[in-house]
């Protein structure tokens, strides 16, 4: 391991904003998989996940200068990268309503997730599942759930009250119950 | 009723319900099957859920590393470019300046008519002078 590598977020950024390139690299290779888990559970498994990720980290390195760490930076990262997603997600709906491409956002039923249930694997059919919910929904369930943030760090990420997390999370189970049905034994 | 208690379960996994609250759910789910059922279910689809893994392409570190470079280079280019259009419009400045001083220092005067030599013109001819006849 780098000693470079062992070193807290703090001295990391440090280092970058002295011009230090490398030790960039490696808060990259630290919270990769965070935000990879926000903006796959976000836009689903798509060619413009990888370039939202990106983003997400150029992002932050054009605004590393404005970091005072009020926040941790993996709640940072992922607030950044849940915007881009959900920016990502209204340029698709206008591309749908400019083009009215067959674009699987937002239109499928639940019964859609079960009608060709055999054809897929568990990954698949909760992937479909959680596709299903419209973003709002989405954005709750990804972070509370896939990302494993508290209710309260979920609402200052979504920048909502912490009821309205709540509200969402329980509708967004119970949907999310009814899309599995066949997968609980 | 039904409907609360079921609303209560759900909470009950992302919020710390009050000790009365916990108590009543606690005793409807020794009573009921059906909660029983509704929280084994959503217990499951946590589960589910939250074994789900998602991870980039590899190589991820190296593509973002390169757009960043790109970016860097592109400023480098633009404040180069800068620099340049600086260096030519001080230069431009200067000569401008040199110049008048010339012109002041030659006809001691440095106003319009005399930079282009105007002023010795006799304003009649100043039409043909104009079409270059």
């Amino acid at each position: 391991m780098n000693s470079i590598d062992s070193h807290d977020d703090n001295y990391l950024i440090e280092l970058v904003k002295n011009g230090n390139d490398s030790a960039f690299t490696f808060l990259v290779s630290r919270y990769k998989h965070q935000v990879a888990k926000t903006i796959f559970g976000m836009l689903g498994n798509c060619a413009e996940a990888d370039d939202v990720g990106q983003e997400t980290f150029l992002r932050f390195y054009k605004s590393i200068n404005n970091f005072r760490g009020d926040s941790r930076l993996g709640t940072y990262l992922t607030r950044i990268a849940i915007n881009l997603s959900l920016n990502e997600l209204k340029k698709r709906k206008r591309k749908y309503l400019f083009f009215h491409f067959d674009n699987d956002e937002n239109h499928l039923e639940i019964g859609d997730v079960n009608s060709d249930f055999e054809k897929k694997d568990t990954k698949e059919i909760i992937d479909m599942a959680i596709k299903n919910l419209t973003p709002e929904f989405r954005s709750v369930i990804i972070l509370r759930l896939v990302n494993g943030y508290s209710t309260k760090e979920a609402a200052e990420i979504l920048n909502l009250p912490i009821g309205t997390v709540l509200s969402r999370l329980s509708r967004a189970q119970i949907k999310l119950k009814e899309a599995l049905k066949k997968l609980i034994i | 009723m039904k409907h609360n208690i079921l609303k209560l379960l759900i909470r009950s996994f992302d919020k710390n319900l009050s000790i009365d609250k916990k108590q009543l759910l606690n005793k409807r789910l020794e009573s009921d099957k059906n909660l029983q059922n509704q929280k084994y279910e959503l217990n499951e689809v946590r589960e589910f859920i939250k074994k789900q893994d998602y991870q980039f392409k590899p190589f991820f570190e190296t593509r973002v590393m390169s757009k960043i470079e790109n970016i860097k280079n592109e400023l480098d280019f633009i404040s180069r470019l800068f620099l340049v259009y600086k260096r030519i419009f001080v230069f431009g400045f200067s000569v401008s300046c040199l110049i008048l001083i010339i012109f002041y220092l030659t006809g001691s005067s440095i106003i319009f008519d005399n930079l282009f030599g105007t002023n010795y013109m006799n304003t009649d001819n100043l039409s043909v002078f104009l079409m270059f006849d």
